[in-house]
């Protein structure tokens, strides 16, 4: 566990690199699509 | 802050060499501003940057306005008395910070903005319900509210100058206040998005700079954790007092239901990690982007600004005590010492202290500017919210006044940094954190659901809203005057009128945040009222939400 002395704590750091790969792999994948709205 | 400058002025670092290169700072800045007071023309260029932004810019300047010196210096120090527990509030500021934010929030207030012709967060709620009387409650909570935060960043900007540069604490507070105003003022959000898109960039390097030197220092990143965990006996040992409130070490959690365990929870991972999603300088860049192809790049650097800043603040934060703790550490007065140990109590102190004792000189001067950028990030997109709240959304409602719309809203901003100044000089030392917490709490429980509602709720109506955001602020007010031990102990005004410190002594209610209760009751107050109240028109709500026309 990374040396961590808590699965709850080991949770949050992996959890913290999994989110933000999650949010690479969303904008990689959604870095051309998008809808645009012109002003009233 | 205090602490970063006692490390600074005890490091050795020439002044002369750092003035030159907060000189040098100073005028890319003021180029920056200048680029953006060019390229600004209308009020929708000073409001919402045209609605051109690019998303690296865009995801830069969020980063940047939502990491304060407070998230890096205060809660790194957190950090250290806490543990890696606070890595939580990490996860929270990504998943609900940005990527909850950027796809569910940023893509409706964009489209909802622009079909609504919106340009702050004021005037967003205020016209989704129709309503002009909620646009100026909405612009007269953020007047009170924020230059209490602004004021907090200010003095923490105002503190380093004063160490690093000697100059007089009041002069350094209105040089400060004036080069942030400076670009405010003429660059609008062009500017203000410009140069957080420079600060947000040095903030990152600074920071992973500082991950990778912290734990080459301490022999690697398992070795270093598994001495921090192996320092677990330490907190009954050293600080039985704190291992009464619930502190089992540096690498797990603190004991459930335990105070510490209340603060780390409630205070830390929810009040500030959801706090985020409802702060008016954050929401008002959704509308800064032509497209939602912006919004969607922009996750992918936000989530990577944020894990990079303050997930490498809380990890070296919470490893310093392993350095401090270390009998060969190659300091004078090699005297075993935890990290709140050696900070003297301070945790604002504890990542100063181990970037002066554990790093080069160099490392102190790239950190200078990652704290200058910090807080001036953070301090000139809370100025502009400021401004336009009171230029553009009360001084123009109230007035019905014709004038230039850019003329007033710098007006605003003027006004808005003079009251931010006399609170600053006027507010006791210590109020930092504190006051940073106050204000994501507070604005999570009065804006949240509203907003929520607004993107999402074709039933929410306008006495809804209304009842929910009175209901929030109260509520927080409440919490923070009569519950919450550390304030409603400080401010004296339970005690003044009941006798007790706190209303209700029973564990856990003194170490609740506010936020726990206020913000359920402000959405149950949201939709009960909601439920029995007109229902908004359809004219409206088809303008609000095209896409259920359209099926």
């Amino acid at each position: 566990m990374l040396g961590l002395g808590d699965w709850f704590v080991f949770a949050a750091m992996v959890g913290s690199v999994l989110i933000t790969a999650v949010c690479v792999v969303f904008g990689i994948i959604t870095w051309n699509s998008g809808t645009e709205d012109k002003d009233k | 802050m205090n602490m970063l400058l006692a490390a600074v002025n005890g490091s050795g670092m020439n002044t002369w060499g750092l003035g030159i290169l907060i000189l040098i700072y100073v005028l890319i800045i003021g180029f920056l501003g200048f680029r953006g007071f060019r390229g600004t023309h209308t009020h929708k260029d000073y409001l919402v940057a045209g609605r051109e932004t690019h998303p690296f810019v865009m995801a830069m300047s969020y980063g940047a306005a939502f990491i304060s010196t407070s998230a890096l210096v205060g809660f790194g120090g957190i950090a250290g008395q806490f543990g890696m527990g606070l890595l939580w509030l990490v996860f929270m500021n990504i998943a609900f910070g940005i990527f909850i934010a950027f796809i569910w929030f940023g893509r409706r207030t964009r489209a909802m903005g622009v079909e609504l012709g919106a340009a702050t967060f004021p005037e967003f709620i205020g016209r989704r319900f129709h309503s002009n009387g909620l646009r100026l409650l909405i612009g007269a909570i953020i007047c009170v509210f924020i230059p209490l935060y602004s004021s907090v960043v200010l003095i923490g900007g105002a503190r380093f100058l004063q160490e690093v540069m000697m100059i007089p604490y009041h002069w350094a507070l209105g040089i400060f206040a004036a080069v942030v105003a400076i670009y405010v003022i003429f660059g609008g959000l062009k500017g203000v998005m410009y140069v957080d898109a420079l600060m947000g960039s040095i903030m990152i390097g600074g920071m992973l700079l500082l991950l990778v030197l912290c734990y080459i220092k301490l022999g690697g990143v398992i070795p270093a954790h598994q001495a921090l965990t192996d320092m677990a006996p330490l907190v009954k040992e050293r600080m039985p007092e704190v291992y009464k409130l619930g502190h089992r070490g540096w690498t797990v959690m603190p004991e459930f239901n335990s105070v510490w365990w209340w603060t780390l929870v409630s205070s830390l991972m929810l009040g500030v990690g959801i706090g985020a999603l409802a702060q008016p300088q954050l929401a008002v860049r959704f509308m800064t982007v032509k497209s939602t192809r912006e919004l969607n790049r922009a996750v992918l650097i936000g989530a990577v600004f944020i894990l990079c800043t303050v997930g490498a603040a809380y990890t070296v934060g919470a490893l310093s005590n392993v350095f401090f703790y270390a009998p060969d550490k190659g300091i004078a007065g090699n005297v075993q010492l935890l990290a709140i140990e050696a900070a003297k109590g301070n945790p604002d102190l504890i990542i100063p202290m181990f970037i002066r004792e554990a790093l080069p000189t160099a490392v102190l001067y790239l950190f200078s500017l990652t704290m200058l950028s910090a807080a001036m990030s953070t301090m000139s997109s809370l100025f502009h919210v400021t401004g336009s709240s009171l230029g553009h959304d009360i001084y123009r409602s109230v007035t019905h006044s014709g004038c230039d719309s850019n003329l007033i809203t710098r007006l605003g901003i003027f006004f808005g940094i003079v009251v931010s100044v006399l609170v600053a000089i006027a507010l006791p030392p210590g109020i930092v954190a504190r006051g940073t917490a106050i204000f994501f709490g507070v604005c999570a429980a009065a804006f949240l659901p509203s907003y929520v509602a607004a993107l999402y709720w074709k039933g929410a109506t306008r006495a809804g809203v209304y009842a929910s955001i009175s209901a929030g602020v109260a509520a927080s007010l409440f919490g923070l005057l009569f519950l919450h031990a550390k304030e409603a102990a400080s401010l004296g005004i339970c005690k003044a009128l009941t006798g007790k410190a706190v209303l209700i002594s029973v564990h856990p209610w003194p170490v609740v945040d506010p936020f726990i209760y206020a913000f359920p009751l402000a959405i149950i107050v949201l939709i009960v009222v909601s439920l029995f109240t007109q229902k908004p028109g359809e004219a409206l709500l088809s303008r609000c939400f095209p896409e259920s026309k359209e099926h």
